[in-house]
């Protein structure tokens, strides 16, 4: 890509973006040899940091040549998500973290503590060119696997492989855009264009504080000024029951804050370099004693996503799309085998959004984040779960930043055919303790478990009266047993109140 | 005497592409013509064709189109109204997905139906397929009165588990049919993945939406063949290769003719993906059956994997923070259309790929808007040599992202820019072997026609 004899920077940006395409399930890294993130992409925030340091990490520790290819799933070399494994690999000089997300049951373990079931320190996947038969055959013997496990794998590294050829194509190529001088200096435009971003808006400061529902306090001060963006975490308490480490809390931050500051597609280590990211040692922001990935990635990026976002509303107000309450209630329905079924259920939450041709724009009450959380009837089914109802209910808090009708939130009633466990990781955000009523309003869902009485009829206008088996809940995951033809009632909760 | 003939037709967003061949030998191609549907309607260029050609006798016509592509970003389904299973009204909306998310900004699809026409009815069926609460005649007859106050004309029925009973669904349907609704049932559709509701739901909530667009596609046609063919004959192919009329699945009929004509004519290896560029979209398409993404989520649509690149002919320019001329993120519409068609005023991927093609007038007004602001750029550029420059960089660029999207060892180039270009890409592609097919020799109205043809013969034997 030469025009007229100069390399332009837009061309190598284009280029970067492409180098992602055959990767876009879950994360991707590019890095310079000297270990400067040239580019990093993934929809999990908690991942980015991860992303962008891993690849060094595994190069300085461990014999990592062209003719190499790493795994692992470990948290402390950055691999940040239940499910993901990063695979690390070097060409032409240049360094790469792909992170791929992988189906793993849940709860194999027999303690019942959600967490990774298979424990991938970083190994050679492929080493001199050759595939390490040994890693396959264990991964065949290993009941808590599924059983196209392998067959994933092996199509990750095919594609890994087709990668490595058409990058080294490409430097041949073009090799004016793969100089020391040129990739620094794309590093340099990446970051005078996002100081300059967040230069344009209001520089300022604000806080936010709650109490977890396990006791823990949670406190934030997000600041900006000529330097960049200060993001300060003192204050806040030692894990009691979650935590998460250093790279977890500032991958969300900065993953958040370039959204917001309009660079999220040139995230790389000079824009990073704009965010002073303050967390007291030993603190849950910053724990040594990590929670297990299902409730880092549960808990900890809606904490953290929910208290920016407040700050930010509180420093550029109403032309910001509206806070709310990140936090996705999962429920788990499990048989008496290790079947189980998962639900994610936002609450009621504000969005700006506009529909492709801007011809509409404006907030947007949103209930779901996408149809996958949520099952299909026939799903239900399979498990032996009759959805008597799924309807709306007209809540009194207005949102008045909504164009749409107030019937955000809404009342699903199910019925059990048969025994099962019901699993709830329940909101953490007990009281919010910052001293702003705009965040102060919400409600919580309220889920209910009814016995089932005789001649009931299936009208969902009947279930209204149950008692709440979630209010008074301190504990990340709560176990109930769902009798057979009892019903299950959830109300889901609406966001905070904008006034 | 008269000479019988069959006709492919590929109808695109705003270009339509039309070959007529002989009934008796078709190798033999009697007429071929690709316009642009805003300036010269199909209708004018078939009528002059015959006026100078009486002796022709227009047999089967064979269709396949993408017309209703360009309404799938407006708000569909005005009219379209849903009969739900009471207290399962948001059953679809809690499905829906979104096009684009992060924290700050949501870019949805319009809504595929409003709230209000939604109504919900009681009856009940159990997963087991058991009757739980039966449906109330005199609930359904008021429930048709609303329709009617509503002006509601397609009526999409969606009830719990009909597919485990659907006795419900028939009362439903048949008294609503009698009624004079366009009546969709989900259960009746050609749709595959029965597995869950919602996709299923959704699939003929957007046949129904999209009924309006193709009846009007089918009246360009009919009206094109206005006392040459009667109406039985217009055949619009499905995804499998069958006629279903002009329906959602005619949607998807192209993907599966291109690949099954070049595999079956051994023009092209069996497993390769294909570089389209084309009039109206830049994609790589892969022989490998899908559902449909439809921009409102997974469909029980089949259709073969197509994956639109990210330059597009209508993209336009403008000026980015490295204050270099970058290519937009959003296309233009064809209508008006690049500045090269005459209607447009804002030059295009598509301009600059067509600027040798052009009058001289129009070449200098194209030149002119698009040196306005290809000089306020950091970047030097040749006056002279602009429209080349960018050229390049378009042909790189996309060069650039099929080398990593596609892994396939052949790659198929095809399409109105295919030819032209096909050297400079060759010699762009690396480790890939990059074959041509022209679409001057083999359109897509020809294969459609062809296809058609062997699909004749066979229902003949």
């Amino acid at each position: 890509m030469k025009l007229n004899t100069q390399t332009r920077w837009s061309d190598f940006h284009h280029l970067i973006e492409c180098l992602s395409e055959p990767f876009n399930s879950c994360g991707f890294s590019f890095l310079k040899p000297d270990g400067k993130c040239l580019h990093v992409k993934t929809s999990l925030s908690q991942t980015t940091l991860g992303l962008m340091q891993s690849p060094m990490l595994i190069k300085n520790f461990f014999p990592l040549d062209e003719d190499t290819i790493y795994f692992h799933n470990e948290p402390s070399f950055g691999c940040l998500t239940y499910g993901g494994i990063q695979f690390i690999f070097l060409q032409s000089g240049f360094l790469f973290c792909v992170q791929e997300k992988f189906d793993f049951l849940w709860n194999t373990e027999s303690k019942g503590k959600p967490t990774d079931p298979l424990k991938i320190p970083p190994f050679p996947l492929i080493e001199k060119g050759k595939i390490n038969d040994f890693i396959f055959e264990s991964f065949k013997a290993n009941p808590n696997l599924k059983s196209d496990f392998s067959e994933q794998l092996k199509s990750t590294l095919k594609k890994i492989q087709l990668f490595k050829q058409n990058f080294s194509h490409l430097t041949t190529k073009y090799p004016q855009f793969f100089t020391d001088e040129f990739t620094q200096k794309y590093l340099d435009y990446c970051l005078d264009e996002a100081r300059f971003k967040i230069r344009q808006k209001v520089l300022s400061q604000s806080g936010y504080e709650c109490e977890l529902t396990t006791k823990e306090t949670f406190r934030v001060k997000l600041a900006t000024d000529e330097s960049g963006v200060k993001i300060d975490f003192q204050g806040t308490s030692a894990p009691q029951k979650i935590g998460f480490s250093d790279l977890f809390t500032d991958g969300v931050c900065f993953h958040f804050l370039s959204h917001c500051y309009q660079f999220s597609h040139k995230m790389n280590s000079a824009t990073f370099s704009l965010f002073k990211i303050i967390k007291p040692q030993h603190s849950l922001v910053a724990a040594k004693q990590l929670s297990p990935l299902v409730l880092a990635e549960n808990y900890g990026v809606p904490i953290l996503k929910t208290a920016l976002h407040s700050c930010l509303w509180n420093i550029y107000g109403k032309n910001q799309t509206a806070p709310h309450n990140y936090f996705q209630p999962i429920m788990q329905f499990q048989k008496e085998s290790t079947d189980f079924l998962n639900m994610k259920i936002n609450n009621g939450r504000s969005f700006y959004f506009m529909n492709n041709y801007q011809q509409d724009r404006g907030y947007y009450l949103k209930n779901n984040s996408d149809g996958h959380d949520f099952p299909g009837m026939n799903e239900f089914s399979n498990f032996g779960i009759e959805v008597v109802s799924c309807e709306e209910f007209n809540s009194s808090d207005v949102n008045a930043l909504s164009q749409q009708p107030p019937s955000n939130a809404w009342k699903l009633v199910l019925k059990s055919s048969q025994n099962l466990k019901f699993i709830l990781f329940p909101e953490i955000i007990a009281k919010i303790l910052t001293k702003d009523k705009n965040l102060s309003e919400r409600t919580h869902m309220v889920i209910e478990l009814i016995p089932n009485p005789k001649n009931m009829n299936y009208s969902p206008a009947n279930f209204t009266n149950g008692t709440p088996i979630t209010s008074e809940m301190n504990e990340l995951k709560t176990e109930w047993v769902w009798e057979k033809n009892n019903f299950l009632i959830i109300r889901s909760g609406i966001s905070s109140k904008i006034i | 005497m008269k000479k019988n003939v069959i006709v492919g037709i590929f109808y695109g967003e705003s270009f339509y592409d039309i070959t007529l061949l002989s009934e008796a030998d078709p190798s033999q191609t009697l007429y071929t013509e690709r316009g642009y549907a805003p300036r010269f309607p199909l209708k004018n260029a078939l009528q002059s064709f015959i006026q100078k050609n009486p002796e022709i006798s227009i047999g089967k016509v064979f269709i396949a189109s993408r017309f209703v592509e360009k309404i799938f970003s407006y708000k569909l389904g005005g009219s379209v109204a849903q009969i739900v299973t009471k207290g399962f009204e948001k059953w679809l909306t809690l499905h829906q997905k979104t096009k684009f998310e992060s924290d700050f900004k949501i870019e949805v699809a319009p809504d595929l139906s409003s709230d209000e026409m939604i109504f919900g009815i009681n009856e009940k069926i159990s997963s087991e397929g058991k009757v739980l609460e039966p449906l109330n005649a005199n609930e359904l007859e008021s429930l048709v009165e609303q329709l009617k106050q509503k002006q509601a004309k397609r009526i999409c029925v969606h009830l719990i588990n009909a597919d485990k009973n659907n006795s419900h669904l028939k009362v439903i349907c048949n008294v609503l049919t009698a009624q004079g609704f366009e009546v969709f049932n989900p259960l009746a559709q050609n749709f595959e993945n029965k597995l869950n509701d919602y996709p299923l739901w959704r699939t003929n909530l957007i046949e129904a939406s999209t009924q309006g667009t193709f009846k009007e596609l089918h009246e360009i046609i009919k009206e094109a063949f206005k006392d040459l063919c009667s109406e039985e004959n217009l055949n619009y192919f499905d995804c499998d290769l069958n006629f279903s009329g002009p329906k959602l699945s005619n949607h998807f009929a192209f993907e599966k003719i291109i690949f099954t004509y070049l595999v079956k004519n051994r023009l092209i290896p069996e497993h390769s993906d294909i570089f389209h560029l084309g009039n109206e979209n830049f994609s790589l398409l892969s022989p490998e059956a899908i559902s449909w993404q439809s921009p409102w989520g997974i469909t029980s649509a089949k259709s073969f994997k197509r994956h639109d690149l990210k330059i597009q002919p209508t993209n336009s320019f403008y000026l980015n923070s490295f204050e270099e001329i970058e290519i937009t993120k959003s296309e233009e519409t064809f209508e008006p259309g690049p500045m090269s068609l005459e209607r447009g005023r804002i030059p295009c991927i598509y301009d600059i790929l067509n600027s040798e093609n052009l009058n001289k007038d129009l070449h200098k007004k194209l030149k002119d808007s698009f040196w306005a602001l290809v000089r306020s750029s950091q970047t030097k550029h040749s006056e002279l040599q602009t429209f080349d420059e960018f050229r390049t960089l378009i042909l790189d660029r996309l060069i650039c992202e099929i080398q990593f999207l596609s892994n396939k060892e052949t790659l198929v180039l095809y399409g109105k820019w295919a030819e032209k270009n096909y050297l400079y890409l060759k010699k762009q592609l690396s480790g890939k072997n990059l074959l041509l097919i022209k679409e001057s020799e083999v359109s897509k109205s020809l294969m459609i026609a062809k296809i058609g043809w062997d699909k004749m013969n066979q229902e003949h034997k």
